[in-house]
């Protein structure tokens, strides 16, 4: 019997967010790294990670984007690299952007935000607490979810926890990473 | 032998220390007996207006929650914390119930059950009650806790701030009996009692009262929520049943000052005096309940703030407009005096309310300077401009 | 100058002044009546003045983040529930929606009214919860026992629709677990009838009463452009005039439909906020009568195989929580498990403003502006 899931086609991204894109594009040049529609209503970037505070700034303060209420700053262990991955909305303009930085997989460096987006303060601490991204010029970079002298980085996809029997019958005690990417 | 014991009880001291004992012994049993019925009778009270039904497991209609807490108290372990001062810690407890026991000597329970009718009656109870801040003060400072110290010092500026307003307000009561001995006041109100007469008297004092006895909503330092139970916080046991007992003796105090002063004391047709007395003590005490199960807390400087300006100043015109007009009219000033307070009582709450209103409108002048800002396509619903339909009632 | 050490408040020849005063550190928290979970604030004071607030989270981390990169997503549901735990259903509905958002798949629309009705009734719950906490940080016994009363009809009428109080795990990928039972929408409406009537009491207790005036209002002032450099969002931004919300900002299920209204407040303070939760109450209360008025026929799940593996790639899918904008960023790699699920939890991002609005003000309005907040500490920590 035919499934009854329905996929609809990719929507079409509407003007205003085609439009937004062309300006982002003018602006930003051969320094933008890609540029998509995500299901049609977020528009994504990626930039380098030097260019991302001149990119964020001129995201909050380019009269026809005002991007200025950053929703989430995301850390993801890409295990080849890292990913910063910046969501934001204009709240005037009614517009949804996702900005995305790669960064190095054994000692992430990336800008600080915090600056730009006051909020970022707290999302910048919890992705340094879970993934160890460092990020340059944050006001207080310490651990914020977790216990402070806890050595290890949780959401690393080497970082094991303790106490399970891991295939092949290895026993791990003490959770750690597995491999010399600490 | 008989003739010995004759001689020695037609002693004036020999009988002056037995009727002490005698006045003690009922005290005694009057405020235990009357704490005991408050425990159950708060959580009963506080129970049915939050819809739920408080005790009701120990005993028929949670009766025998009463000696149960009393028990538990009595059987706990004695923690004295590490670093407090052992003296005082012990002290504190005990100068704060003493004040309030040795007040019960001058209220009068009926016609001739009065432990001593003082011909200072009235100051002797409002005098006490300044011991009791010394004891709050001392509770805080020993117990060697930050905690405790907040809540010792706000209680202590609370209670401060009160006497005062507390004392202006019987004063009118005063000048209306021409005596302080709390007998010839109950007397006095044989006619008309005062509460009828003087009733923002009656206002100002009950207010104070709250504020004396440390309870909502004045029951800044002890709040729950903030400084878990501020300068009994390390107590725990007996030595917190002392503080226990002391407060709703303080209870019983006013309440039993108010009956006297404005209710006509254990005047009454029908029943004995000490019946009514009982029970319009029993009236005020659930008064007391039920503001505590109804009304939020003040913030601390609000409170003070409501103390020193609106407080003083009300019962300092009080007493200029009762003194003027018992000039004025030198024999039938009763009615005059009664119309007067009865306006004040209500200026005096109208004026209060729109004070509040007036915070309301400040911010809204505030808000308007901001224009709302966000999608502007999607109208959003106004639901209040800062401060329209605030102080409205629903019909 | 002497190597004598120097008292707070001496001066360079040596003398003290007369009243000298000195700042002090109070810990409020972890273990609080009032922090609303396992919340720690180091205040410092001077004297009732709060000078400085730093809070310490992660007393309720529960490491669900990892947790859901090693289930699949079926099982990940019951996990998010324990989000925001008093309001179970936005959380799963958050999850889920990211899910079919990278799948692209269309949910049956009996389906998407149902799930208006239990988000909009999880809703009701979460914020009677925040009114009466609030209010009984204030010294108010007695509100909290009626929000609770209420709460628990809610609680039963989910009871009967899917067998629990508090972690529901009713929301599938494709749509909900159970059809309605006989006689639930019934229930539902009678109960809809009396709580308008409960909300009338409520705000006749609240509203006029001088005392709650004079703590909540003009306390805790959000002004709009530190709301949203903040990033705060759901009624503590609406309460300061800003019309962002995710039902009308990004529509997702059928509110728009439905005709749903955002609810604004203009002055910013404690009680605006007040004023915006039980104005969404009520909506709320529309939404799910207009909802169940209309409810159309038809299957309740999208059938799909059982091992969902939705297609690699990344999506970011947000709904209006009780308390905000609660978005999951979902990565997938083509497998059965994420491989990367974030939560962008609304309470997280709410509470990094009150160090902010508490300078300057009382050690009693530390409390009345976090109740106003309205943080769940399940959620802060995930």
């Amino acid at each position: 019997m035919r499934p009854l899931i329905s996929v609809a086609r990719r929507p079409t991204p509407d003007s205003r967010l085609v439009a937004a894109a062309e300006i982002v594009r003018g602006h930003l040049g051969p320094r933008l790294l890609s540029i998509s529609y995500q299901a049609g209503d977020i528009l994504c970037l990626e930039v380098d990670r030097s260019d991302l505070l001149a990119t964020a700034t001129f995201l909050r303060d380019a009269p026809e984007l005002r991007f200025d209420f950053l929703s989430c700053v995301s850390g993801v262990d890409m295990v080849s690299h890292m990913l910063v991955v910046y969501h934001l909305h204009s709240l005037s303009n009614r517009l949804t952007a996702q900005l995305k930085v790669k960064a190095d997989a054994r000692e992430p460096v990336v800008d600080s935000v915090s600056a730009i987006w006051p909020t970022a303060n707290w999302h910048e601490r919890e992705a340094f607490d879970m993934l160890g991204i460092q990020f340059n010029g944050h006001p207080n970079l310490e651990r914020l979810l977790l216990v402070e002298g806890f050595v290890g980085y949780p959401l690393r996809r080497n970082y094991q926890l303790p106490r399970r029997r891991w295939p092949h019958g290895r026993m791990v005690e003490e959770g750690g990473p597995v491999d010399e990417r600490s | 032998m008989t003739e010995f014991v004759q001689q020695v009880l037609s002693d004036p001291t020999v009988q002056r220390v037995l009727w002490l004992i005698v006045t003690l012994l009922w005290s005694l049993l009057f405020l235990l007996t009357s704490v005991l019925i408050l425990i159950w009778g708060e959580r009963k009270v506080l129970g049915f207006v939050q819809d739920r039904y408080g005790p009701h497991h120990t005993g028929k209609w949670g009766l025998l929650q009463s000696p149960v807490d009393a028990l538990k108290m009595m059987t706990k372990e004695d923690v004295v914390p590490l670093l407090a001062d052992r003296v005082v810690f012990w002290l504190a407890p005990i100068a704060f119930f003493a004040p309030v026991l040795a007040a019960f000597v001058v209220l009068p329970f009926s016609d001739v059950l009065v432990g001593a009718d003082l011909n200072i009656g009235l100051i002797y109870p409002l005098a006490l009650g300044s011991i009791g801040v010394v004891a709050i003060i001392a509770a805080g400072w020993c117990s060697n806790s930050k905690y405790s110290l907040l809540g010792a010092f706000r209680s202590a500026a609370q209670m401060i701030s009160y006497e005062i307003p507390m004392v202006l307000s019987l004063v009118p009561v005063l000048l209306l009996s021409n005596s302080l001995s709390l007998q010839s006041i109950i007397r006095q109100q044989e006619g008309i009692w005062f509460i009828l007469v003087l009733p923002f008297a009656f206002l100002t004092f009950f207010i104070c009262g709250l504020a004396e006895t440390n309870r909502a909503p004045f029951d800044f330092p002890e709040t729950e929520s903030e400084l878990v139970a501020g300068f009994m916080t390390e107590y725990s046991g007996m030595r917190w049943a002392m503080f226990y007992l002391g407060e709703y003796g303080n209870m019983i105090v006013v309440s039993a000052l108010a009956a006297t002063l404005f209710l006509g004391g254990w005047q009454g047709p029908l029943l004995p005096g000490i019946v009514w007395f009982i029970g319009k003590v029993y009236v005020f005490l659930f008064i007391f309940l039920w503001v505590r199960a109804t009304l939020p807390r003040v913030r601390v400087d609000q409170l003070m703030d409501f103390a020193w300006k609106w407080l003083i100043p009300a019962t300092l015109l009080n007493i200029a407009v009762v003194a003027t007009l018992a000039l004025v009219f030198p024999s039938g000033y009763l009615i005059p005096i009664g119309i007067a307070n009865w306006l004040l009582s209500g200026g005096f709450v109208w004026s209060l309310t729109r004070y509040m209103q007036g915070r309301v409108e400040k911010s809204k002048r505030l808000a308007a300077a901001w224009a709302p800002m966000g999608t502007a396509e999607v109208p959003g619903k106004i639901v209040v401009a800062a401060g329209e339909g605030v102080l409205a009632r629903r019909s | 100058m002497s190597e004598a050490e120097i008292l707070p408040g001496q001066t360079e020849d040596g003398s003290l002044p007369s009243v000298f005063t000195e700042e002090f550190s109070l810990n409020l928290g972890p273990q609080h009546p009032s922090t609303h979970g396992v919340l720690r604030l180091l205040v410092r004071l001077s004297g009732e003045i709060v000078v400085d607030c730093k809070p310490y989270l992660g007393y309720l981390h529960r490491g669900v983040e990892k947790i859901l990169e090693n289930r699949t997503y079926m099982q990940g549901i019951r996990y998010v529930d324990q989000f925001d735990y008093v309001s179970g259903m936005l959380n799963e509905h958050s999850y889920v929606g990211a899910v079919e958002r990278l799948m692209q798949l269309e949910v049956p629309r009996r389906a998407e009214y149902l799930r208006v009705v239990v988000d909009e009734l999880s809703r009701i719950c979460s914020h009677l919860v925040a009114i009466g906490t609030a209010l009984l940080d204030l010294g108010a016994w007695t509100p909290i026992t009626y929000c609770f009363r209420d709460r628990e009809e809610i609680l039963d009428l989910f009871e009967e629709l899917c067998g629990s109080r508090l972690n529901f795990n009713y929301h599938r990928v494709g749509g909900v677990l159970f059809d309605l039972p006989e006689g639930w929408v019934a229930k539902c409406l009678s109960f809809l009838a009396r709580f308008e009537r409960s909300l009338d009491e409520l705000e006749e207790f609240v509203n006029g009463n001088e005392l709650f005036i004079a703590r909540l209002v003009g306390v805790g002032v959000i002004t709009p452009e530190m709301g949203i450099a903040y990033g705060i969002s759901g009624p503590s931004i609406r309460g300061s005039g800003v019309n962002f919300d995710i039902r009308t900002y990004r529509p997702y299920s059928v509110y728009t439909e439905l005709g749903f209204e955002p609810q604004l407040a203009t002055a910013g303070d404690c009680f605006a906020r007040y004023l915006v939760r039980m104005a969404e109450m009520r909506e709320s209360v529309r939404m799910v009568r207009r909802a169940l008025e209309g409810l159309p026929e038809g299957p309740v799940r999208a059938r799909m195989p059982h091992y969902l593996l939705p297609p690699k790639g990344e999506t970011y899918f947000s709904i209006e929580s009780s308390k905000g904008e609660l978005g999951v960023y979902l990565i997938s790699d083509g497998t059965a498990n994420p491989y990367r699920v974030k939560v962008r939890p609304p309470s997280f991002v709410n509470l990094q403003i009150l160090p902010e609005l508490v300078k300057g003000q009382k050690v009693a309005d530390i409390v009345a502006i976090l109740g106003s907040i309205d943080v769940v500490m399940g959620e802060v920590d995930r």
